[in-house]
């Protein structure tokens, strides 16, 4: 009798959840899209145990296609051999004449640091992961590696390829981690232009070509130009290679990366000490970088007040500079 | 006569209806892989779209609301786009075909082809849409086009794989 009741009960409830389900379900939807703008922390959290369970899932499916390019590679570079050989020879020539002057030019350097006493950057410690999986579509721009906290990959950690930069590490859980490309629309990067040294931010824009932003009124940047990292907001070292400038027209100029996200195979996680933007950080070190932070912008308010006076004097505004427009 | 089912054959009859969810589920893992085909991995086909109108169509009953709004939410988590895109197109993909399911029922491969169609390019624009909005920025629609298009192109394999499977589903509860 009582079991009767209870079934009965069941079953109503089912009724009703089945005549309102797609009404609820989409307010879920709708909850769950103001949960990953409201909470982030909590949804990387679960991106991250997800990510991390379907690991060894989205490792196996993705090794067919990573067989089939191997071997697709194997025939091209068996057809293309000879002229390999030849431009191996011609790159091994220059690079010794390179490596002539690189020395040359060591030697002066670390005379000169000597002599003004330089304290130079931390030391970086590196260790190579494959590449797992290509995540995001047309939306987000993103590699899964197949290492994480068991293998010491932290957030914030960048991610080099052969070529270049790729990215850096956005979320890492116990055996893999997301990284996040130079591409994806919510990438931000200092980079400068390397010989006029040119100071912009490198924003992605989910297309292969990324976008310089926040350059300086006046500045000359030309297709071919190479832009390397600029090592401002403590985020990247100075001078990794990032790419080639490709377009310049009025309002927009766009960058060429030298990462090929097609052929990211294994990746290199460089740890170069530096907390950054992404960091993990303890309490006290929040505090202290928050106090840091905001004593910069005291600074700068200071230093934005005296260059607009001069320039009321000078008659003539000063441009923008890219650390005023990375200043959150 | 009242035939007893098997332990055996009962959990056989589980396993086979849980086939929709876990085709579903395999399709939101395969647009994780890594393909190496030069520039697929930026616009990969829709292949649990693909997937959740087959059985929207075929057995709604093995493949509900709640399991569109699961597939779509692991779909989010494990490829990183905006939380709660995936599963509300997935969800409004499962409630709007089965209502039309009549309209292709029995049909050949084409009429369900010319649906796919039709959805994708509604699909791509809305999650387009709801991408600038949640994200605040624009991301670039020929991307979202393409990934339609391709998830259009592979279409007829994912229904010649669905098909199969649907095959071993001997019965619906």
């Amino acid at each position: 009798m009582k079991s009767s009741a209870v079934s009965g009960r069941w079953q109503t409830a089912r009724m009703v959840f089945q005549r309102f389900a797609f009404a609820t379900l989409v307010v879920a939807a709708f909850a769950l899209m103001l949960l990953g703008k409201a909470d982030t922390i909590l949804v990387e959290r679960a991106r991250t145990i997800v990510v991390d369970a379907m690991a060894p899932v989205i490792r196996a499916l993705s090794q067919p296609a990573g067989a089939i390019s191997e071997i697709t590679e194997n025939v091209r570079d068996l057809a293309n051999l000879r002229a390999e050989n030849a431009r191996l020879r011609e790159d091994n020539e220059q690079l010794l004449r390179w490596r002539d002057m690189a020395r040359r030019l060591e030697a002066e350097n670390t005379e000169l640091q000597a002599l003004t006493d330089y304290v130079p950057l931390p030391e970086s410690h590196s260790f190579t992961i494959r590449v797992m999986g290509d995540t995001g579509g047309a939306f987000a721009h993103g590699v899964l590696i197949a290492a994480g906290s068991q293998a010491n990959v932290r957030k914030g950690m960048a991610v080099l390829s052969g070529d270049g930069l790729v990215g850096r590490v956005a979320q890492v859980g116990r055996k893999a981690s997301r990284v996040v490309l130079i591409t994806d629309i919510t990438s931000r990067i200092p980079v400068v232009v390397e010989n006029t040294r040119t100071r912009a931010i490198l924003a992605g824009n989910n297309t292969e070509k990324p976008r310089l932003i926040y350059v300086p009124a006046g500045a000359r940047v030309s297709p071919g130009d190479r832009v390397v990292t600029s090592g401002h907001a403590g985020a990247l070292p100075p001078g990794i290679p990032v790419g080639v400038v490709s377009s310049v027209d009025d309002t927009v100029i766009r960058v060429q990366p030298f990462m090929d996200r097609d052929r990211l195979e294994i990746v290199r996680l460089v740890d170069y000490g530096l907390s950054g933007i992404l960091g993990s950080l303890d309490e006290e070190s929040r505090a202290a970088q928050a106090e840091a932070l905001k004593e910069a912008r005291e600074k700068g308010k200071a230093q934005r007040l005296k260059d607009s006076q001069q320039s009321t004097v000078d008659g003539a505004p000063q441009p923008q500079t890219p650390a005023d427009a990375a200043e959150p | 006569m009242i035939i007893e089912k098997t332990f055996r054959q009962k959990c056989d009859l589980a396993i086979r209806q849980t086939l929709p969810f876990l085709t579903a589920f395999i399709a939101a893992l395969l647009m994780a892989t890594q393909t190496h085909v030069p520039r697929l991995n930026s616009m990969m086909p829709m292949l649990t779209l693909g997937v959740v109108f087959f059985w929207a169509v075929h057995r709604p009953l093995l493949f509900g609301m709640g399991s569109a709004f699961v597939i779509g939410l692991m779909q989010d988590l494990i490829t990183g786009v905006p939380l709660g895109l995936g599963t509300f197109i997935l969800l409004l993909t499962r409630a709007g075909v089965t209502p039309q399911a009549r309209l292709f029922l029995g049909k050949p491969l084409v009429v369900h082809w010319w649906g796919f169609i039709l959805l994708a390019l509604v699909a791509a624009l809305l999650s387009w849409v709801l991408a600038a909005m949640i994200l605040g920025v624009i991301a670039p629609i020929g991307q979202v086009l393409m990934s339609a298009l391709l998830g259009v192109v592979v279409f007829p394999v994912v229904y010649g794989i669905c098909s199969m499977i649907e095959r071993l589903l001997v019965e619906e509860p």
